[in-house]
């Protein structure tokens, strides 16, 4: 029954994204929808890191772009399709992260989400001024293209459809991991160095080894995202993967659904992501430009009036009133929680 | 009776900055005792706790549990060795519901799911906490979180327990159930507890032995008879209004 009922939600996300690309004809809503979902995705990589774990890194892009360059470079140069490339990537991305993340700990709260700021820049300062990095032409600037082959193989899908079939697959596989990972061991030992690191240790959590666990999951997924959203365009230029808008974005969505469960990252970019298409459709470049100022201030203030997002204001919500006929959306939300109630 | 120390605490030195809190403490834990650990306030107990259970190691001295060194080491590794310990001021995970709470000290020794919560549900039996298990961390009453900190560092199996204060700011009831409770758990798991009390009711009737601190100075150890007896810990601690 439990298990069950903790399926109807993905059952309902597969069913209903699977039937997406039938209803939305044009080109572009089908690109909105991809970037609906492969935020969806971001925001849920970033959730096993700043929500799960209580590690607010607000740099996460860094891995975007880390994941889209590696891929980028060794299709290039080394003819290697992204299929594969995609996996190297979240690998480097990952191990990245764990080199990082050793220094990196030493800071506490803000200093930490500052470092990730800090470390972000410094990737697209080098990425957007450096011609070549290690002796590898990445173009600076201008970016690196694909050569276009225009074959499957090379993840050069023929439509906007199959790139969309293929971020929702990515989006489940990290759901099905985030819940996982939720129910496990690793899932309690996040939980318990979220909400107090010192007794977690107490406890036999050996806190370094199971943050940098975080940190390399959260790469890894977050790279991989990286990976297949250059290979969309068959372009990849340092602005457009390492900026601040990726990295903020995916915070905000994950916050303003619920960071810490599994459903909120989904639901805040379904309702952001369209607000932000249309934002940009309707205000033009000049506000893009201005964009991550606005989700910096978005941010702030869904963290100040509402820290555990929409499904936490629900969750709060229905425990006011236990009526039987909201029982089951009860039953689903908290589901989607801490790893589900439980008769254990 | 040395072959039958399990923890030894040799000329251990705590200095923060120019404040000695720990100066020069040596003594002795025996197999299955109760060893009192009293003194006023800041004497030095918790931080003696802190540098057992690796929460920062010594400035000066050994900790030596089972004949090996344990000073400096981190945390978690102690916690596997076996050693436990309670937060004075209690730290709940406020977001994870007791049973979870506990669990999370179940997995040091289980790797499974559904092992760590039968563990879990055992230990809660076990302090009484069970009708509470899917409550919040941070729904608990002051005496439910005690108990959860004592559930908490059951979990982990240890040999060792450390208990900071876990009776303190109960009610004489509660205290007495609790000083049940303790040497209840003490003689089914065969632990051997140092337990930090201001209750002297308490503390004499549940120690084998007591040690008492006074500004990072041992300033007298014996049977809780010949403690309360010391000329120096009338003087110093129990005359003091207590
Ligand atoms: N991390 C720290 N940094 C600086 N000083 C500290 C630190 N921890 C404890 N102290 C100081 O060390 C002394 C001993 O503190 P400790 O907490 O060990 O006392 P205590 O015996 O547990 O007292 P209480 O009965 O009030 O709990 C106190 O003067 C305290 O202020
Ligand atoms: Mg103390």
């Amino acid at each position: 029954m439990k298990t069950l009922k903790k399926f109807i939600p993905m059952a309902i996300l597969i069913v209903v994204g699977l039937f997406v690309p039938t209803v939305l004809k044009s080109q572009f809503y089908m690109q909105s929808a991809i970037y609906v979902v492969i935020y969806m995705y971001w925001a849920s990589s970033w959730n096993i890191l700043g929500g799960y774990t209580g590690l607010f890194a607000l740099g996460n892009g860094v891995y975007i772009g880390v994941g889209a360059y590696v891929t980028a470079v060794l299709f290039v140069y080394c003819g290697i399709t992204p299929w594969i490339g995609m996996i190297i990537a979240g690998l480097v991305a990952g191990l990245l992260s764990v080199l990082i993340g050793y220094p990196v700990f030493k800071l506490k709260g803000m200093y930490y989400s500052l470092a990730s700021i800090a470390l972000m820049s410094v990737f697209e300062l080098i990425f957007n001024n450096e011609m070549e990095i290690f002796g590898v032409y990445t173009g600076g600037p201008n970016g690196l293209r694909f050569p276009v082959t225009g074959r499957a193989l090379d993840m050069q899908l023929s439509s906007k459809t199959s790139y969309y079939y293929l971020v929702l697959a990515l989006l489940v596989i990290v759901l099905l991991f985030s819940d996982y990972i939720q129910n496990s061991k690793t899932g309690f030992y996040f939980r318990s160095i979220r909400a107090n690191q010192d007794a977690a240790a107490s406890l036999g959590v050996n806190v370094l080894k199971y943050k940098l666990t975080a940190h390399f999951i959260s790469a890894f997924f977050t790279a991989v995202g990286g990976a297949v959203y250059v290979t969309t365009f068959l372009y990849v230029n340092a602005k457009q993967v390492f900026g601040m808008d990726l990295s903020f974005s995916m915070v905000l969505f994950c916050i303003l659904g619920g960071a810490n469960t599994l459903w909120g990252p989904v639901i805040g970019a379904l309702l952001m992501v369209p607000i932000q298409q249309a934002l940009r459709v309707a205000a033009g470049v000049e506000l893009a430009a201005l964009s991550s100022l606005i989700y910096g201030l978005a941010l702030c203030l869904v963290m100040l009036f509402m820290p555990d997002g929409l499904l936490g204001a629900i969750k709060k919500l229905i425990a006011k009133r236990k009526t039987a006929t909201v029982a089951p959306l009860a039953a689903a939300v908290t589901d989607a929680g801490q790893g589900g109630a439980e008769d254990e | 009776m040395s072959d039958n120390v399990i923890l030894e605490v040799q000329n251990v030195t705590k200095r923060f900055g120019g404040l000695v809190a720990v100066n020069d403490v040596s003594f002795k834990l025996h197999n299955v005792e109760i060893l009192g650990l009293i003194g006023s306030n800041g004497a030095g107990k918790t931080t003696l706790f802190n540098m057992i259970a690796g929460a920062y190691p010594p400035t000066e001295g050994k900790i030596i549990f089972k004949g090996r060194e344990i000073q400096g080491m981190r945390s978690d590794n102690v916690c596997h060795l076996g050693i436990g310990r309670t937060y004075q001021i209690c730290q709940p995970f406020g977001a994870m519901t007791v049973r979870h709470n506990v669990m999370v000290g179940a997995f040091s020794r289980y790797k499974k799911r559904s092992e760590a919560a039968e563990k879990a549900n055992e230990v809660l039996e076990k302090v009484g906490l069970y009708y509470r298990a899917d409550a919040l961390g941070s729904e608990l009453t002051l005496p439910e979180l005690k108990r959860m900190e004592v559930a908490r560092a059951l979990a982990t199996e240890p040999e060792v327990l450390l208990l900071d204060e876990v009776i303190a700011g109960l009610n004489p009831t509660e205290v007495d159930i609790f000083v049940d409770l303790i040497r209840e758990v003490k003689e089914r798991e065969k632990l051997t507890i140092i337990i930090i009390e201001h209750v002297m009711r308490a503390i004499m009737n549940l120690s084998d032995r007591i040690v008492v601190l006074n500004q990072g100075i041992k300033i007298s150890e014996g049977l809780p008879a010949e403690v309360a007896a010391d000329p120096l810990v009338i003087e110093s601690y129990l005359g003091g209004g207590q």
